[in-house]
């Protein structure tokens, strides 16, 4: 249990401080070009897996060991917990958008979809709230459904377009058409999107248990070594996309038989 | 979403400039399109006529269209008229490029 806990509370650190730096780094080039693509990315990397994740981390650790169901916390759980969700919430809101601006602009479905998922993210969260879930989780309501199968779900649908448009970049790249650089960026946005998913998933099982301690405690270590190697993997791909080192730059340039940089 | 200026244009002036219907002509771009990796709604004038002078080139060729050396070169010469040279900024390759950048 203590190697478990060790290996997420660095894992956390690691997913939280690189999530952080990207998303910076993000919002100061988004001060440079004035473009809205970056701005929205960066305000939601840093929203979710920078601010809003430590913060919700934070409120965990606040809680200590009052089990999540209980409603007697302090109120410093309630305030972090409050201002984390909220900050969260609206990171996975810019991402929608992030997603339906770049990939999707103009397409109706797209927009349906998107504010279809921003509703019930928000509808979820302050009808949770609403029913004291600042302070038990609410784990299992409906209104905390309809929070998490958007929490659950935006990642792939991020994958998805990801590796739809990582397809077409390959066949220019092929033509010579494309930096095979961006299109590497695709794929590794796509494949820290995927692990994101896979971590958040991950780290909902304990929910299913929540009534069941005695087992919950048997497989918390082995969920909570899994959830840091798929955090920890997801904000490799989003640092080596968007603060690629000259090595991995290098090794991409000479893996590609395209001219780089100059497209 | 709507297909690109470049697009409609490139279209037409196949049409013109060839045996090919209005609806051959379209595919027939799709088609280059498609196997150069690249959208009818996004693609800017610059990049259609790579895609031109690299896939349609072979595609008329393979249809039997006569003089498909002439036919390109009238189709990039009406996308260069066109304008517009640079990708646009907020299509995803480009904001992706940006998104990497130092």
């Amino acid at each position: 249990m203590e190697l478990s806990s060790g290996v997420q509370s660095i894992a956390t650190l690691i997913f939280v401080l690189g999530s952080t730096a990207v998303g910076v780094k993000l919002l100061l080039l988004s001060r440079r070009t004035k473009q809205v693509p970056e701005l929205l990315l960066g305000a939601s990397i840093l929203f979710c897996g920078g601010l809003g994740y430590g913060l919700l981390i934070g409120a965990m650790i606040a809680r200590g060991t009052t089990p999540m169901t209980s409603a007697d916390v302090p109120m410093l759980v309630v305030v972090l917990t409050a201002v984390g969700r909220t900050i969260h919430d609206l990171g996975v809101t810019l991402y929608l958008a992030f997603m339906v601006y770049v990939f999707r602009r103009g397409a109706t479905w797209a927009y349906v979809l998107a504010g279809a998922g921003i509703v019930l993210l928000w509808g979820g969260c302050l009808v949770g709230v609403a029913q004291g879930s600042l302070r038990t989780g609410g784990i299992g309501s409906p209104a905390w459904f309809c929070e998490y199968v958007v929490i659950w779900s935006y990642p792939v649908w991020n994958a998805i377009e990801s590796f739809r448009y990582y397809g077409l970049m390959r066949r220019r790249t092929s033509l010579g058409l494309a930096d095979p650089i961006v299109t590497n960026r695709f794929l590794l946005w796509g494949t820290g999107s995927v692990f994101a998913a896979l971590a958040i998933w991950t780290a909902s099982i304990p929910f299913a248990f929540m009534s069941d301690a005695p087992r919950l405690l048997v497989i918390l270590p082995t969920i909570q070594i899994v959830t840091a190697i798929l955090g920890v993997i997801s904000v490799s791909c989003s640092l080596l996309a968007f603060l690629p080192p000259t090595w991995y730059r290098r090794r991409i340039l000479a893996l590609g038989s395209a001219p780089a940089e100059a497209h | 979403m709507a297909d690109s200026a470049a697009f409609q244009t490139a279209c037409g002036t196949l049409e013109k400039l060839s045996t090919l219907s209005s609806v051959e002509s379209k595919f027939a771009m799709r088609m280059a399109l498609r196997e150069a990796g690249f959208e009818a709604a996004t693609i800017a004038p610059a990049e259609l006529s790579v895609v031109v002078q690299r896939v349609l080139l072979e595609e008329l060729r393979r249809k039997h269209v006569a003089a498909p050396e002439t036919v390109c070169k009238g189709i990039t010469e009406a996308l260069t008229a066109l304008g517009g040279s640079a990708a646009a900024t907020d299509s995803p390759d480009a904001v992706f490029r940006r998104l990497g950048g130092a």
